[in-house]
């Protein structure tokens, strides 16, 4: 998009221009595009990047986009599930309708593709395939429930038409269909296992197992079967997933086993199942990993060090950069000698809760978190103004000064670290108020990719700070 | 809990015993606050807000988390926050939710003339009944805890109920069903009591805090708010929770001997006035001798 090939963009639930790395940059780009689509519950910061800090009036003039903005519906306007991060899917009910023309996520979706799939039919178009021939049976097709969808990703046998109660039945002949394999078994013929809230636990090690549904297979821990010695038997007794049951040939347990159910120890089938060796590894052959196959330790592409262990390799030589003019990089050399990171508080929630007047209350405005030595160095008070500075932007705020975070000393070098919450931005109550500066917090951070989970390294960075 | 625990046990300001005092057994209530395990998210102080649906309050950054500097008149609900230095210099973020402690032995009350402008419930809740308030500040007073705030519009004092509303339709109060780490516990008095000492005892035991206790103080006859602190012997520590909280003598003697001083001064002037008037009848006027020219 920055280099203006992508034309436009749909921004769901994501305000991309505050969340990521480099903020401005962001905002440059969505500058060259024709059209931004933005569903959210309130006004932010990518729905409204044309006004940006910065931009002048002539500026916004000559920027072409047409931005759409559509009245999403809130988490409790909506059913559906909630997936957490020990993989269970819970689903939730609707606490209140949608406000005003507000309208659900799937409604929104579903007329969209109703409306492309219509000019597809009378213009054509690209890859008309998948757009013209996609199934879309929903019993209300402009507004799909999710009950609908849930059973749809689970899954089904087109021969008989019944559910499919696990991922061990799909097939790859055209038989059967399904969303996703991880959620086969979810919504089988029994009904919808996700809305289950059983809260018995027979073996009293916090299993749970009829609360929920876990993927996969409803199974609670990955990997149990490294909870047990190579013969079968529990590493702890008083904490056994699952064992060998000799007389029965097969895995048993208070868990649903992660393995092939009737493998006998004497097979020697390692734990680590989707390994082909079925162990872990710490030497991982074969181009696993872009970096290498052992575990190397660098630093950051932005440290107030070289790397201990090899300075003259300092940084991983294959994360992903952009060679852009907006992408630079600052070193102690040229002054950015702080370490800066950025933090969520529990009194707000992204970019969201700045519209809420509660949360406001809570917390009313950004602050920049500073050591007690910092401060005193540089003459500054809790409550006075500071300038913080990076390669990329500058972020000027109140500063609290704390003893909580402590000076380190790394490689012989006192070095200080500073935090900035990330939830303001252009627009909200103290931003309206005009009780801010209006830059989002990651205007300060860089855009560099770990070569492996393409995951942007930018909770550490350089800054200079200064008092204003 | 029932309706029947919000039987009025005792009435500020009020001549008598209280109605129906002795022919109902209440179960007192009590609000456990764990500050050990308390993470200063400040949960419970929008969800006492939103219950008790209190209007927005403008805040200023104050170089804290803390969200005010006090309790407010609309903010009953207040996390004190304090960076504490430990004896071997190491730093220990304190946390404590600041509320009305429900004392059994209540100042507020005690001080208030005013009618049933306080009443103590049998359950131990003690609540400000704003429509006989009468705005004389007295309970600021009364309290060693620093609650009661003053209404400069309506002229009305507010505090913390401890959800009376909720707990006579045998729910726990918002601020407790809010709490997502479990610090906050709501039950009867004596379970909470427990629940209380056996958290103290496992701090002690195996948490390293030799001086973990309960704060239930005795000074106003234990209150119905009782904390777990890692440190019972220095509560000021967690934003000046007083060490011996007392209902001030002043209130004690007010309200107490001088209050019967006063009705024996005052029941003494009538007798007097009525053994000179029998002793020596009705003043009469005297014809004052006319005075001539």
């Amino acid at each position: 998009m920055y280099a203006g090939k992508i034309k436009g963009t749909f921004a769901f639930g994501m305000n991309g221009v505050a969340i990521g790395p480099n903020s401005q940059k962001n905002i440059d780009a969505l500058k060259k595009t024709d059209w931004l689509v933005v569903c959210e519950i309130y006004p932010d910061e990518t729905s409204e990047f044309w006004k940006s800090p910065g931009v002048t009036a002539d500026e916004m003039k000559k920027i072409p986009t047409t931005v759409y903005r559509l009245p999403g519906a809130g988490f409790a306007e909506k059913d559906g599930t909630f997936v957490n991060s020990a993989r269970w899917l819970q689903w939730k009910g609707v606490a209140l309708p949608p406000p005003g023309e507000a309208k659900l996520d799937q409604e929104i979706l579903a007329r969209i593709f109703l409306g492309v799939r219509e000019l597809y039919r009378k213009e054509g178009g690209k890859f008309p395939d998948p757009v013209l021939n996609v199934t879309w049976n929903y019993s209300e097709p402009a507004n799909p429930s999710l009950a609908e969808v849930a059973r749809e990703i689970n899954g089904r046998d087109l021969t008989t038409g019944q559910q499919l109660p696990g991922f061990g039945l799909l097939k790859d002949d055209g038989t059967t269909a399904c969303g996703n394999w991880i959620y086969c078994g979810s919504w089988p013929e029994a009904g919808p296992l996700m809305q289950r809230r059983g809260t018995e636990d027979p073996s009293g090690l916090g299993v749970y197992p009829n609360w929920a549904w876990s993927w996969p297979a409803n199974r609670r821990v990955l990997y149990n079967r490294a909870s047990c010695d190579p013969a079968g038997k529990p590493w702890d007794p008083a904490r056994a997933q699952i064992w060998w049951n000799e007389a029965q040939g097969k895995w048993v347990g208070n868990d649903v086993p992660d393995f092939k159910a009737d493998s006998a120890p004497k097979e020697h089938m390692g734990p680590f199942i989707m390994n082909p060796e079925g162990i872990g590894r710490i030497f991982a052959p074969l181009a696993a990993f872009a970096d290498g196959p052992l575990p190397e330790h660098y630093e950051p592409v932005e440290s107030p060090i070289e790397n201990p262990l090899h300075p003259k390799r300092s940084k991983n030589p294959v994360s992903k950069r952009f060679a852009s003019a907006e992408d630079k990089f600052g070193s102690p050399a040229e002054g950015y000698n702080i370490v800066c990171t950025t933090f969520r508080l529990t009194e707000h929630y992204h970019y969201w809760t700045k519209n809420n007047p509660m949360n406001v209350q809570l917390v009313p405005e950004p602050f920049v978190e500073m050591p007690a030595e910092l401060a005193d160095e540089l003459g500054l008070r809790g409550g006075e103004k500071v300038k913080v500075t990076s390669a990329r932007g500058h972020y000027v705020a109140k500063a609290m000064v704390t003893r909580r975070i402590k000076p380190m000393r790394i490689d012989g070098k006192k070095t200080y670290q500073i935090g900035i919450p990330i939830h303001w931005g252009y627009r909200g109550i103290a931003e309206d108020a005009g009780k801010t500066a209006l830059t989002p917090a990651n205007m300060l951070s860089p855009a560099a990719i770990d070569p492996n989970a393409y995951t942007p390294e930018f909770k550490g960075f350089l800054v200079k700070v200064e008092k204003v | 809990m029932s309706r029947a625990t919000l039987r009025v046990q005792a009435i500020s300001g009020h001549a008598g015993s209280a109605p129906g005092t002795g022919t109902q057994r209440g179960e007192r209530v009590a609000k456990l606050i764990d500050t050990t395990t308390c993470i200063g998210c400040k949960a419970c102080e929008v969800a006492c807000l939103e219950w008790n649906d209190l209007p927005f309050r403008e805040t200023v950054f104050d170089n804290t988390y803390q969200t005010m500097p006090e309790t407010a008149w609309n903010y009953w609900n207040l996390i004190q926050f304090r960076e504490h230095t430990n004896e071997d210099g190491t730093l220990q973020w304190l946390m404590r939710k600041d509320q009305c402690m429900h004392c059994a032995e209540p100042g507020c009350l005690i001080a208030c003339p005013a009618d049933g402008a306080i009443v103590q419930y049998q359950n131990g809740i003690v609540d400000f009944q704003q429509e006989y308030c009468i705005g004389c500040q007295y309970c600021v007073a009364g309290c060693p805890f620093n609650i009661p705030k003053f209404n400069p519009a309506t002229k009305k004092m507010f505090k913390c109920t401890l959800c009376t509303d909720r707990v006579s339709q045998g729910l726990e109060p918002a601020c407790i069903k809010a709490c997502p780490t479990g610090c906050l516990h709501f039950g009867s008095k004596e379970d909470m009591s427990a629940m209380a000492q056996a958290r103290a005892a496992q701090l002690r035991e195996h948490g390293g805090h030799k001086n973990a206790g309960v704060y239930d103080p005795e000074g106003v006859g234990g209150t119905s708010v009782i904390y777990v602190l890692h440190d019972a012997t220095n509560p000021e520590a967690y934003g000046g929770l007083p060490k011996n909280p007392r209902v001030p003598l002043s209130v004690k003697l007010w309200k107490g001997p001088l209050k019967w001083l006063g009705n024996l001064a005052m029941i003494g002037g009538l007798i007097g006035v009525t053994m000179h008037y029998l002793r020596f009848g009705p003043k009469h006027v005297q014809a004052e001798p006319e005075e001539r020219e």
